[in-house]
């Protein structure tokens, strides 16, 4: 399903780890193993309460684990200016080989939204009504379309964003967006310039198993939650991770857009041999700029801006999905990768 | 020997506790027909090495049959220099010829009996026409002990102190359940004499106990070694060491999955010794928090009944923040249905929540990842206060929102806040 994007297949990595494996530390009899034939995973495990058998051993049990990555999901992303904030746009297609319909659209990180409470300020420990309007500010900033819900809430690393959407009227396996269909109209401000990062859909696998208990335990259990927290396909996206100085620093702009787009290479949608050149030309304008020389700088910028549109003559389409026939992508940078970086480069320069 | 009104004060007290020791015990009966007493007290007191001076008072008391009394009753007499003890006075309580019989320490009074001399007395009648003396008054000086002869031998060496210190205690996080590797201490005993020196070879006896109630655990067996955790070898809850030359012995304490207080008790085998520092081990999941009642959500469960687990709303300060921020959505976007009604989570200090403490499951049992403080059970078993079963796979959906996930287990959803459960 993901043969088109394998760098970001972590279920597929970690199905492959554990399909039909043992799993070192396990206690015999304890597997997961993916059946090729549904997707599923059938985790048998040792209920550590159970009466052991008469050899000893602790008895097995067993359920299914379905995940939902069996769809081929297209993220799009476009972001304009609105004044002093910056609105994000995103549509969601189902692709025509997936066998879930898509339930949640998840963006993490994300720098910030538009919202009355400083993502520095929720952190553990802070009071129920603070971090009530934290949470109602940010979904403020969130629009969703019919049947879908924005929420935002903190990332695990405390320092950003998860903004995800929830199909609100899924109450069983065919609901959805289904196969083949289009959803706008998931959108976000905030007053962060775009970076690139990953948008996580999630189809609908269904209710979670019915369990005894708690499940598997000890080495099992670990790798059974690698799988749960991988359980997405990953798109990348324009998501909101660049924020602009305050007070306005069009060198220490740049210097984060050069950050950001230095984070690419490994991501594998910049050539890192054109990377070198962009830096340099960033370099420079970076230097440029902490001169005071504006005029150098925004040259130094424009040959950024003709690098790119020699790899893409035309970078204003919103659409940035590569299987769309009539844009080619090139293997040195990806089309929306080229979008946001053009589209960081003019603010800065532009900003007064 | 002499005798004069008054007494005067030596630093040493030791010998006039000893003479009151005897004075207060030396009350007697007359062999003939008549009873009496006499009682007696002192002031002053002896020292030894230098002598000193005590005054000795005696008071009469008349039995109910009266006398005849010989002229000598109730007159104190002192002794000193005796043989073998150097300077010691002793008081007897009776006349000459009664001594040895009436007073329990009668071997002092084999020698150097000395009788009073002049004693200031005062004659009384008694009620036969017997006279006999009231009230003696009389002050003894002591000699030095240097002048009572050769010293005694030396009295033989108190038995040697020892002090036994364990380090390595404090706290460590309760075991994982399952096959997995328990959690250890290294647990180092140092025995010591008076002086400070290490003490080698010395057996040291180890002991496990658990603190009653500690832990978030109202009740069970605190002997079990599921409690108490163990030392090496096969549940045990004892264990011998032996100091090695720098005075140290180290065995291994394994924590419990339960957690709560734990007591070491270290004595010596065969020498006397005095446990000193620290002796209490907390297993404990360290910087638990306590959720607490909001608008957002309502807090269920707890074993009510009996209180076994009166606290069973703890989670990790980060967890806390997920099942707030859960809560919150819910109620606000989800208005037409019941806040969530949030079940155990983690007891005050994590570990094994064994909530079938009362049916045989006392410190094991399922709630396998109820242990860390980072997973909470949401009610959905139908009620009132419960997630409505058309609302399942939305709940579901919020929670993976959350980057947490879901078990569905029976009547309750089984949230993993942080998207993990061990």
């Amino acid at each position: 399903v993901n043969a088109k994007h394998p760098r970001l297949g972590f279920l597929g990595f970690a199905a492959a780890l554990l399909a039909g494996m043992p799993v070192h530390g396990a206690q015999p009899g304890e597997s997961i193993t993916l059946d090729p034939s549904t997707g599923n995973y059938t985790v048998a495990y040792c209920n550590p309460n159970g009466l052991p058998l008469p050899s000893g051993a602790c008895p097995l049990e067993q359920f299914i684990f379905v995940p939902g990555t069996k769809i081929d999901p297209r993220v799009r992303s476009s972001f304009d200016s609105m004044g002093s904030v910056f609105r994000y746009s995103y549509g969601l297609r189902n692709g025509a080989s997936s066998l879930q319909p898509l339930v949640i659209l998840a963006l993490d990180p994300v720098s910030s939204v538009v919202g009355s409470i400083p993502i520095s300020q929720v952190m553990p420990g802070i009071d129920d009504q603070t971090l009530a309007k934290a949470l109602d500010s940010w979904a403020a900033s969130l629009a969703a379309p019919p049947n879908w819900r924005g929420v935002a809430i903190v990332d695990p690393t405390g320092s950003a964003l998860r903004v995800a959407w929830l199909d609100t009227a899924a109450q069983n396996q065919t609901d959805g967006l289904a196969p083949r269909k289009v959803q706008d109209g998931f959108r976000l401000l905030s007053a962060d310039l775009p970076g690139i990062g990953p948008a996580q859909v999630t189809g609908n696998a269904g209710l979670p198993a019915t369990l005894t208990d708690d499940g598997p335990v000890g080495d099992i259990g670990a790798q059974l939650q690698v799988l749960q927290m991988n359980d997405f396909v990953a798109r990348f996206a324009a998501v909101p991770v660049i924020q602009i100085p305050s007070p306005f620093s069009r060198a220490e702009l740049l210097r984060r857009i050069d950050a950001q787009v230095g984070t690419w290479v490994g991501l594998k949608i910049l050539d890192p041999v054109l990377y070198t050149q962009i830096d340099g030309f960033l370099q420079a304008a970076i230097s440029a700029a902490d001169r005071s020389d504006p005029s150098s700088c925004a040259a130094h910028v424009d040959h950024v801006d003709k690098l790119l549109h020699e790899i893409y003559a035309a970078l204003d389409g919103l659409d940035d999905d590569p299987k769309d026939k009539d844009k080619v992508e090139s293997p040195l940078i990806t089309r929306l990768a080229a979008r946001v970086l053009i589209f960081d480069l003019i603010y800065a320069i532009r900003h007064p | 020997m002499h005798f004069n009104k008054g007494a005067a004060s030596v630093p040493r007290v030791w010998l006039l506790g000893f003479i009151f020791a005897l004075l207060l015990s030396a009350t007697g009966a007359k062999a003939q027909s008549s009873t009496y007493s006499c009682t007696y007290a002192t002031s002053g007191s002896i020292s030894g090495d230098t002598g000193g001076v005590v005054t000795v008072s005696t008071t009469y008391v008349e039995g109910p049959d009266g006398g005849p009394y010989p002229a000598l009753d109730c007159i104190p007499r002192l002794y000193s220099c005796t043989s073998g003890n150097s300077c010691l006075v002793v008081v007897g309580g009776e006349t000459s010829q009664q001594v040895l019989s009436l007073n329990p320490l009668s071997w002092l009074f084999t020698s150097n009996l000395v009788f009073l001399p002049n004693p200031t007395c005062t004659p009384v009648t008694d009620t036969f026409g017997d006279q006999a003396f009231q009230g003696y008054t009389f002050t003894e000086t002591v000699p030095a002990k240097s002048s009572c002869g050769p010293p005694p031998p030396p009295p033989p060496p108190p038995p040697p102190q020892y002090t036994v210190t364990l380090s390595g205690l404090g706290t460590v996080v309760p075991s994982p359940i399952g096959f997995a590797q328990p959690n250890t201490l290294s647990i180092n005993a140092t025995v010591t004499d008076s002086n400070g020196n290490v003490a080698p070879g010395i057996d040291v006896h180890l002991a496990l106990s658990a603190v009653n109630s500690s832990g978030g655990h109202q009740h069970g067996d605190d002997t079990s070694q599921l409690r108490t955790g163990t030392f090496p070898g096969f549940a045990n809850t004892t264990y011998d060491v032996t100091t090695d030359a720098t005075g140290s012995a180290t065995t291994t304490f394994y924590a419990p999955s339960v957690s709560g207080t734990v007591l070491i008790t270290a004595t010596c085998e065969s020498v006397t010794c005095t446990q000193a520092g620290p002796n209490s081990i907390n297993i404990m999941v360290s910087g638990l928090v306590s959720l607490q009642s909001s608008p957002d959500f309502i807090l269920v469960g707890g074993d009510l009944a009996v209180q076994a687990h009166p606290d069973n709303h703890y989670l990790t300060p980060q967890a806390l923040l997920k099942a707030k921020e859960l809560a919150h959505l819910w109620h606000t976007f989800e208005p037409a249905v019941p806040v969530l009604a949030y079940n155990d989570a983690s007891l005050v200090w994590g570990g094994t929540f064994d909530i079938e403490w009362n049916q045989g499951g006392d410190w094991v049992g399922p709630h396998a990842e109820h242990r860390a403080g980072i997973v909470i059970d949401v009610r959905a078993n139908g009620t009132d206060t419960a997630i409505p079963p058309a609302y399942f796979w939305l709940f579901n959906y919020y929670v993976r929102q959350l980057q947490g996930n879901t078990l569905k287990e029976g009547d309750h959803f089984h949230v993993r806040l942080l998207g993990v459960g061990q």
